[in-house]
């Protein structure tokens, strides 16, 4: 990670690699599959649409599959950001404090009795829940980061009984594949993504235009008091962002975790507390999500395993590292 | 001028600060001292507003404290709390953050804002560091950041709660320097500090609390009583070594 740090480049630059990446993974997305389709292909298929199977695939099975994984990876990546800014700890993130798994589990319940419209809103609800009992733990636990961090182990456990028991009362509900509880993108609707995809671009939006609000925030409360900011106020509104967030991306992608863990520590490293900090999570956020759910479903073709595996991989040794990290500075 | 009047107020119920009564004149360097938990860092949180006064009131300049709004308060009063997390920026953006209460939107600072994050920062002997991560910094170097970013703020009145907390000598000598000369330009400049001797040394005014209360206030040398009460220790006044910035 030394080359992270010290790289240094000016943000406009940052931006842009940001974009291309992420236009990049989108077009690999598109193309890598069980049909590998080259990217003219991809562009003719789109133009194409229901007339050729190339089309159909592009259409129906590759474009849904690539814009949920954009919109989550990019949505649980701010929702992250804004937890670890919040709650001044950077070992915190939706999957690890239990937030996914509320969203999950109000989910869970409105698969049972609503129509899928409603997932996002039952997730949001879910999430927005969670978040307060863990801000109010937070509160609660002071200085103490571990508390925090294993009272989310704790919550989380909670919700996947929570959502096990639902899932065994009522095995044809809605969620009750194997894919919601490890997170991945096999079977999007598009019942669900359009609403989601409506929270995540607002909630995203709303995150970016307060981006300043949110850099002050991390200064700690008292800080940001006697800088003006209203801390009580703006700590509430950027805990509802981040449940709109992290709520509506699980409502599509299931209960992924560790996206809100490595996405925003990695783009921390490179925008060095610049306002585009939210900006570069996102998108990096889209991109490595993209690029997870490729490999995914074709590194171990004909076979697919669910992304939120993968990411599983990737993110536990990157948790110990952060947690070795933290230890080092405390001791410092 | 900063007036406190009858002021009380605490946390959950508890007066932390009972009917205190101070006023702050323009261009003093004023030390607050007292034993651990006496109401220090409660008084200057309830002087900037962090904290609402359970009864009594803080005015500045003629007008009552808790009438003003967040951003008018944190153009005229700044406040360096005892204990921060640690930002993940560099110190120019931590600096240039002090300039935030005078930002319209879209909160973009100009080129005024990084001119005086600049001098702030060279003030304090940071300038060097300024593109380095804070969670690079020493402690003291980190400390010195804080107080540039203070700077950057220019407000009539700083607050400042144990600042040479984590400083080596060398630095904390640095610091009560500048503080004393902030005060001689016309600044309020008002510090919670351990260390009697350099407290005894530096202000131009010193308050002695003990129990929530304001035991004495005056010139040094007048409240020499006071601060034996407080601390139960006597105080007496030898010829020693010095140690002095050069």
């Amino acid at each position: 990670m030394k080359f992270l740090k010290k790289s240094c480049m000016s943000d406009k630059k940052l931006l842009f690699i940001c974009v291309l990446t992420l236009l990049a993974a989108f077009l690999l997305s598109l193309g890598l599959g069980a049909v590998h389709l080259s990217p003219p292909d991809v562009l003719r298929g789109i133009f194409e649409g229901d007339a050729t199977t190339r089309g159909r695939i592009i259409l129906h099975v590759r474009l849904p599959r690539s814009f949920a994984a954009l919109l989550c990876g990019g949505g649980l990546a701010v929702s992250g950001l804004i937890i670890q800014t919040v709650l001044a700890n950077p070992l915190a993130s939706p999957g690890i404090l239990g937030v996914n798994g509320g969203a999950g589990l109000a989910a869970a319940l409105c698969g049972v009795i609503l129509p899928p419209l409603f997932l996002p809103l039952a997730a949001f609800i879910g999430a927005f829940a969670t978040v307060l009992l863990v801000y109010a733990i937070a509160k609660k636990a002071g200085a103490s980061k571990m508390t925090l961090i294993l009272s989310g182990v704790a919550i989380s456990s909670l919700m996947t009984a929570g959502i096990n028991t639902v899932v065994t009362l009522f095995p044809d509900a809605l969620i009750g594949t194997h894919y919601f509880q490890t997170g991945g993108f096999a079977g999007v609707s598009s019942r669900v993504l359009y609403p989601a995809g409506a929270f995540i671009l607002v909630g995203g939006l709303a995150a970016y235009t307060l981006s300043a609000e949110l850099d002050i925030l991390g200064l700690g409360e008292s800080t940001a008091l006697s800088l003006g900011l209203n801390a009580g106020v703006y700590r509430f509104v950027f805990l509802t962002l981040a449940a709109a967030l992290a709520g509506a991306s699980v409502s599509v992608a299931g209960l992924l975790g560790f996206v809100g863990l490595i996405v925003p520590h990695i783009a921390k490293m490179l925008t060095r507390g610049s306002r585009s900090l939210i900006s570069v999570s996102a998108l990096m956020g889209g991109s490595f999500l993209l690029l997870c759910d490729t490999a995914a479903r074709t590194v171990f073709a004909p076979f697919e395993i669910p992304v939120g595996i993968l990411v599983s991989f990737l993110g536990v040794p990157f948790f110990l590292w952060i947690l070795f990290r933290e230890r080092r500075r405390a001791n410092a | 001028m900063l007036e406190l009047s009858h002021l009380c107020g605490g946390y959950g119920g508890i007066a932390a600060v009972s009917d205190v009564s101070l006023s702050f004149p323009k261009g003093r360097f004023t030390v607050i001292v007292g034993s651990n938990g006496c109401g220090k860092t409660t008084l200057l949180k309830l002087s900037c507003g962090q904290l609402r006064p359970v009864g009594g009131t803080v005015t500045l300049g003629g007008r009552v404290l808790s009438s003003m709004k967040g951003k008018e308060i944190a153009q005229k009063i700044s406040y360096l709390p005892q204990s921060r997390p640690i930002p993940d920026t560099t110190v120019e953006t931590l600096v240039l953050h002090g300039r935030f209460p005078y930002l319209g939107y879209p909160r973009v600072y100009q080129g005024n804002d990084l001119r005086i994050a600049r001098q702030a920062m060279e003030k304090v002997g940071i300038a060097a560091h300024k593109n380095k991560l804070a969670s690079k910094l020493s402690g003291g170097e980190r400390q010195k950041a804080y107080l540039a970013m203070l700077l950057a703020q220019d407000t009539e009145v700083m607050l400042l709660d144990e600042p040479t907390t984590y400083l080596d000598i060398g630095c904390q000598l640095d610091l009560l320097e500048l503080l004393s000369e902030l005060g001689r330009v016309g600044k309020t400049v008002i510090a919670v500090l351990h260390d009697l001797n350099q407290a005894l040394r530096y202000a131009d005014n010193i308050v002695v609390m003990r129990g929530g209360r304001v035991t004495a206030e005056g010139l040094p040398s007048s409240v020499l009583d006071a601060l034996e009460q407080a601390f139960g220790v006597t105080a007496k006044l030898e010829e020693r070594y010095e140690f002095s910035v050069k």
